[in-house]
């Protein structure tokens, strides 16, 4: 009796009644509820008098009370003499929580079954916690996965690739498979992995949290890119390294852009100064005009407004390219016959003496571009030719169904092949001394106008010799 | 006799300033528009100094000083240097190439005349 009373004393049954952040009850060897407390009230939402002598299976969803759930629960508990689950019950008002149930046996001093205490949690919050927490690591994963323009792996403690991602596979080449195990030095050049770079990184990775470093990476079919390159040290919640987070860029491209615009910018100032230089230097000289042979006031004249004339063509020029790469140059196309815009090409730019240009071919036939812009390449061609060609130019017009192609042609010498690769580069010249009169721009433009006209303009040794510029556009 | 000058320079209207300075006051002039012909014009005729502008396609004002020091060792004619650049990586290399001195383009009047004086002097 006195034991007995120890756990059914006053005191203890007043504990557990009043318990609010658990449902702790009894329920009798049949399976039916027999006590209930403050928290079985707040979790479940039944009042004492719906559930007292009711089987406590009616906390389970049906699908369970069909698979026999709670009847196996009590088979459990008295086989193991506890039973313990995570599932989803019901409460009075039809909604689901998710339960972490204990359903432990008491028995009678003679050994006879007194029932079950049963001791449940409401998990709901948790849960969905967790819930969230794993969804928005598989979206993080996926998202990481399918980035492109960044190679995001993972590398284990002593640099070997554990994860893979879209991006690094475009940057580098190699498949998740192909690389995921292989030490991360294979992406490095020879003479860094001799000079132990990647392991000097990850130490510094490992002592500082992070590294970053702008150098040369190797792809997988062998060719160089620059990159960007971020390590962050990841750790587990002792502090122990678990691996590092490697992120690349390629700045291959941003690189070149670059370079491309510097030396751009150092050209561009020396084109200027050149015809700049002039303007000054005639200035001076008018200044002393009372000096001057005969004549020579008139020369200095002229000399300046050539200069002025060059300063202004360069400036035009300039100003063309950038709104060419802008692309908000104004194009007006239209369907033009071709022969209309040669000849138009012919009065603006005369051949000078000793050179004389032939046309054959079909000239009726009608092009769709800007006849402004497409004179404007013609007289760039036609005055290279003049500047740099032989004395006979043959300017061809052939057309297909599909394409019309326009070729400028001379029986000079040809485009000296050391400057051949970079002849549509901006101020990249034929090597005619005293020839400099030009902006140096003129082909890179005529190359982006026909671009922009939707047509290619390219070059080819001339047959026998001198040079062939072709110009192929799509035929409407 | 006043001193004969070569003008090399592959900029027409460059040649034209300096060659207008110096006949107004009473040089000879003849002009080159590159090292080649300027070479070529030398071995014809050995200019008192040479006006070489630096930065020319092909054959430029380097390699002139060059092939100076090694076809004439003892007769070269006097060198100012014209350049577009002022920096002091010009100015240091000329002396060692074989030049007497250094002129920034544009040429100013006087100074071109006072330089061409002292170098001939």
């Amino acid at each position: 009796m006195e034991s007995r009373l120890d756990l059914g004393s006053i005191e203890y049954l007043r504990l557990v009644e009043g318990i609010v952040d658990y449902a702790i009850y009894m329920i009798d060897p049949d399976g039916r509820v027999a006590t209930w407390n403050a928290g079985a009230r707040r979790i479940k939402g039944y009042p004492d008098e719906d559930v007292i002598g009711k089987p406590f299976s009616m906390f389970y969803l049906p699908e369970d009370i069909e698979a026999g759930k709670p009847e196996l629960e009590m088979e459990t508990a008295l086989r193991e003499g506890r039973a313990e689950e995570e599932g989803w019950r019901v409460r009075k008002d039809g909604t689901r929580f998710w339960a972490n149930v204990v359903l432990t046996p008491l028995w009678d001093d003679d050994g006879s079954l007194r029932g079950f205490a049963k001791v449940t949690r409401d998990l709901t919050e948790r849960r969905a916690a967790e819930d969230a927490l794993r969804i928005s690591e598989e979206k993080f994963r996926l998202l990481v996965e399918s980035v492109l323009d960044y190679a995001i792996f993972m590398l284990d403690p002593n640099g070997v690739v554990a994860s893979w991602n879209a991006g690094a596979k475009r940057i580098k080449g190699y498949s998740a498979e192909e690389i995921i195990g292989s030490h991360f030095s294979r992406f490095y050049p020879p003479e860094d992995v001799a000079s132990r770079k990647p392991e000097w990184e990850l130490d510094v990775a490992t002592r500082e949290g992070r590294v970053e470093d702008e150098g040369w990476r190797v792809r997988k079919d062998g060719t160089r890119f620059w990159a960007n390159v971020i390590i962050t040290a990841l750790r587990n919640e002792h502090g122990k390294l678990v691996g590092f987070a490697k992120v690349t860029r390629d700045l291959t491209e941003r690189r070149r852009a670059e370079q491309f615009r510097d030396r751009f910018v150092a050209n561009a100032a020396h084109e200027i100064r050149t015809p700049l230089t002039s303007v000054k230097g005639f200035a001076e000289v008018l200044m002393h005009r009372d000096q001057l042979p005969p004549g020579g006031e008139e020369q200095a004249i002229e000399a300046l407004n050539r200069g002025a004339d060059r300063l202004s063509l360069l400036v035009q020029n300039l100003l063309d390219l950038t709104r060419l790469e802008q692309a908000s140059l104004d194009f007006k196309p239209e369907m033009t016959p071709l022969r209309t815009m040669i000849e138009e090409t012919l009065e603006a730019a005369p051949p000078p003496a000793g050179h004389e240009v032939n046309t054959q071919g079909d000239l009726d036939v009608k092009a769709f571009v800007d006849p402004v812009r497409f004179i404007q390449v013609l007289t760039n061609l036609l005055s290279n030719a003049y500047r740099y060609g032989g004395s006979n130019i043959t300017i061809e017009v052939i057309a297909t169904p599909r394409r019309i192609d326009l070729s400028v042609s001379d029986d000079g010498s040809g485009v000296s092949p050391d400057i051949r690769a970079a002849m549509f580069e901006p101020f990249v010249r034929g090597n005619e001394t005293g020839s400099t009169t030009g902006s140096g721009l003129g082909l890179s433009i005529a190359r982006s106008m026909i671009d922009s006209m939707g047509g290619e303009l390219t070059y080819e040794p001339g047959d026998p010799t001198g040079s062939r510029f072709l110009i192929s556009l799509p035929r409407r | 006799m006043m001193p004969y000058v070569l003008v090399v320079d592959d900029e027409p209207d460059s040649r034209l300033l300096a060659q207008m300075i110096l006949r107004s006051n009473g040089y000879e002039v003849a002009e080159a528009p590159g090292g080649e012909p300027a070479l070529e014009l030398i071995e014809e005729r050995m200019p008192d100094l040479l006006l070489l502008d630096i930065r020319m396609p092909r054959v430029d004002g380097w390699s002139v000083l060059e092939q100076l020091r090694r076809d004439h060792p003892t007769d070269r004619p006097k060198v100012i240097v014209l350049s577009a650049h002022s920096e002091g990586k010009v100015a240091g290399r000329i002396t060692k190439a074989g030049a007497e001195a250094f002129l920034t383009k544009p040429v100013a009047w006087d100074e071109l005349l006072t330089t061409v004086a002292e170098v001939l002097a």
